[in-house]
């Protein structure tokens, strides 16, 4: 169970949040609260791990994330006690608290002027430039949000997490061209991360269907690429089926006139028996992980639940349309 | 899996220890033979004392056997060095992949490293976050 | 020899062959030590004190392959003795620990053979 918390808790479910923040007294009692500087008095102290910090960052996340305030000051407070509070992770941990505890917008209005204050002081501050960001896209003043992570990937621009948020907000205000622009700039730091391969398939998959159709066949070939390389990279890997699947199927159904243009440029989709090898490839594997999930087979228990259900429709979906 | 590993070493130490212990008295043994029949021909002497019984050379090699077997057993279990195979055991197995023979998770185990990259945490957005857990309490 | 652009193509994981290398040698230079005593307490000297070595080194290797990479890299199709799910190359798995582990063999060794034989 602790494993998890030495991993941001971000993606976790709010049941897994939640049994992790009811632990969190229980931690917080058998972890050491401080850590002496003397030499002779660590010899009989728990020796300090760097984990034991990671477990407080996250275990605070989880608290506040569940309404556990007290346990989360308690945290914060052994991590200040360590670092001090002119640490900057410590620092983007206080405004994340303030954030959390702030009722109204006037509040968080507070909290941002703090943040642009510190930022007065060392603009290079990344972990409080970051909470800006955040800040500025929860309280809805998308623009200034971009502003400011363009500024901070300006004099970073090898954070790839900022890129990645960076396309996050572009995806969501519908301007797709931008978002995929983002995430390749992710792929140029990080060019094995096969979750964003899928990620730009995926983002280009919805661009097509949100209507601007100027060279649907061109993107839907690229998508193609995208997803056989995240497959490439990651053997069993259901969400990059799962959009294999939808993409071939998209391409059988209406495959798009060759133009001399795409072809040149290598981009056009493959040939139609490729296409068919490839469909029934993401058939077969769909198949193999959703039923091998399902009987509950050990080694295969990884998948999300949410993702075998949609694959299972979709199959569920193609094969009914083959039959008619 | 892992007790039976360490007891396994634990035997092979102890029969090891004691072949040892028996080899030091047989030598022991035999130099105090000789000191005392010094009077005796010098091919015999020489003969006892260089030979070792069967029962203890046995012995020892048994118990590096046993001893080698238990430290293979213990030995960490190895990851998958190709990209895809790495990636595929991480996306199929999640935690159980690198669950030791104990049964605990290895401490380094990260998980898919990339999953960072859309969860963002130097960007969490706390109140929304803090939001959607109180509508899921309310759905409970 | 891959080539740089199949290394692009189809990557390695060095954390993971920087495990894989440490859980090898860390147990071929412990048991290269415990073969020492058992050849120190048997009382063999000059070449017979080697032979003992090699044997005994190839024998770690053959256990090691047989519970830990054997189970795994046939089931996922790959030929007997084929160590290339865990290890880069044949000879780092079959013989790097022959010399890795000598230096602590020939240690143990005169250090229990001058004990036993005092």
């Amino acid at each position: 169970m602790t494993s998890s918390l030495l991993r941001p808790p971000g993606h976790l479910s709010p049941a897994t949040a939640l049994q992790l923040s009811q632990q969190a007294p229980n931690i917080i009692k058998n972890s050491p609260g401080a850590v002496t500087a003397s030499a002779f008095s660590s010899l009989f102290s728990a020796p300090e791990t760097p984990e034991l910090w990671t477990i407080y960052e996250n275990l605070l996340l989880s608290c506040l994330r569940t309404g556990d305030e007290e346990s989360a000051h308690l945290c914060l407070g052994r991590l200040v006690n360590r670092f001090g509070d002119d640490n900057e992770r410590v620092m983007a941990l206080i405004g994340i608290m303030k954030e959390a505890d702030a009722t109204d917008d006037a509040t968080l209005e507070v909290v941002l002027k703090e943040y642009e204050a510190l930022l007065q002081e060392n603009p290079t501050n990344t972990p409080i430039v970051k909470r800006r960001v955040a800040l500025l896209r929860s309280l809805g003043r998308i623009p200034d949000a971009v502003t400011a992570l363009t500024g901070l990937l300006d004099f970073s621009p090898t954070d790839s997490e900022a890129w990645s948020e960076l396309s996050d907000i572009y995806f969501s205000q519908g301007m797709y061209g931008q978002a995929i622009y983002a995430l390749e700039e992710v792929l140029v730091l990080q060019p094995n991360a096969w979750n964003i391969h899928a990620r730009i398939g995926e983002l280009l998959l919805m661009s097509i269907k949100s209507g601007d159709q100027n060279d649907s066949a061109k993107q839907l070939g690229e998508a193609l690429k995208r997803f056989c390389r995240s497959i490439e990279l990651c053997d069993d890997y259901l969400r990059g089926y799962y959009g294999l699947k939808i993409t071939t199927t998209q391409l059988l159904e209406d495959p798009p006139k060759p133009s001399k243009q795409a072809e040149s440029d290598g981009l056009s989709p493959p040939n139609l028996p490729t296409l068919q090898k490839l469909d029934g490839l993401a058939t077969e594997k769909l198949g193999e992980i959703t039923r091998r999930f399902t009987a509950g087979e050990r080694g295969w228990q990884g998948f999300d639940e949410a993702e075998i259900v949609a694959a299972r429709e979709l199959l569920e979906k193609s094969s009914s349309t083959t039959v008619r | 899996m892992t007790w039976f590993s360490k007891s396994t070493t634990t035997f092979g130490f102890l029969l090891l220890a004691h072949a040892c212990y028996s080899a030091y008295e047989h030598s022991a043994l035999q130099s105090h033979r000789a000191a005392s029949l010094s009077s005796l021909s010098a091919t015999q002497q020489q003969a006892a004392s260089s030979s070792l019984p069967l029962d203890i050379s046995l012995e020892t090699i048994v118990a590096t056997v046993i001893i080698t077997l238990g430290l293979v057993l213990n030995t960490a279990k190895l990851r998958p060095i190709q990209w895809r195979v790495w990636a595929g055991q991480i996306e199929r197995a999640g935690e159980e992949g690198a669950r030791s023979s104990s049964g605990e998770v290895d401490k380094d185990y990260v998980g898919n490293p990339f999953k960072l990259l859309e969860s963002r945490p130097g960007f969490v957005d706390i109140r929304k976050q803090r939001k959607e857990f109180a509508e899921w309490v309310k759905q409970q | 020899m891959p080539t740089e652009r199949e290394f692009q193509v189809a990557p390695i994981v060095p954390e993971s062959v920087m495990h894989n290398t440490k859980a090898l040698s860390n147990l071929q230079s412990l048991s290269a030590s415990i073969f020492g005593v058992a050849a120190g307490i048997l009382g063999l000297e000059s070449y017979s004190g080697f032979l003992f070595y090699f044997i005994f080194t190839i024998l770690t290797t053959m256990l090691f392959y047989t519970f830990r990479v054997a189970p795994t890299s046939l089931k996922s199709g790959l030929g007997a003795f084929d160590t290339s799910r865990y290890f880069r190359t044949q000879y780092e798995f079959w013989a790097g620990g022959v010399f890795g582990g000598l230096a602590g063999y020939i240690l143990t060794w005169t250090l229990f053979y001058g004990l036993v034989r005092a």
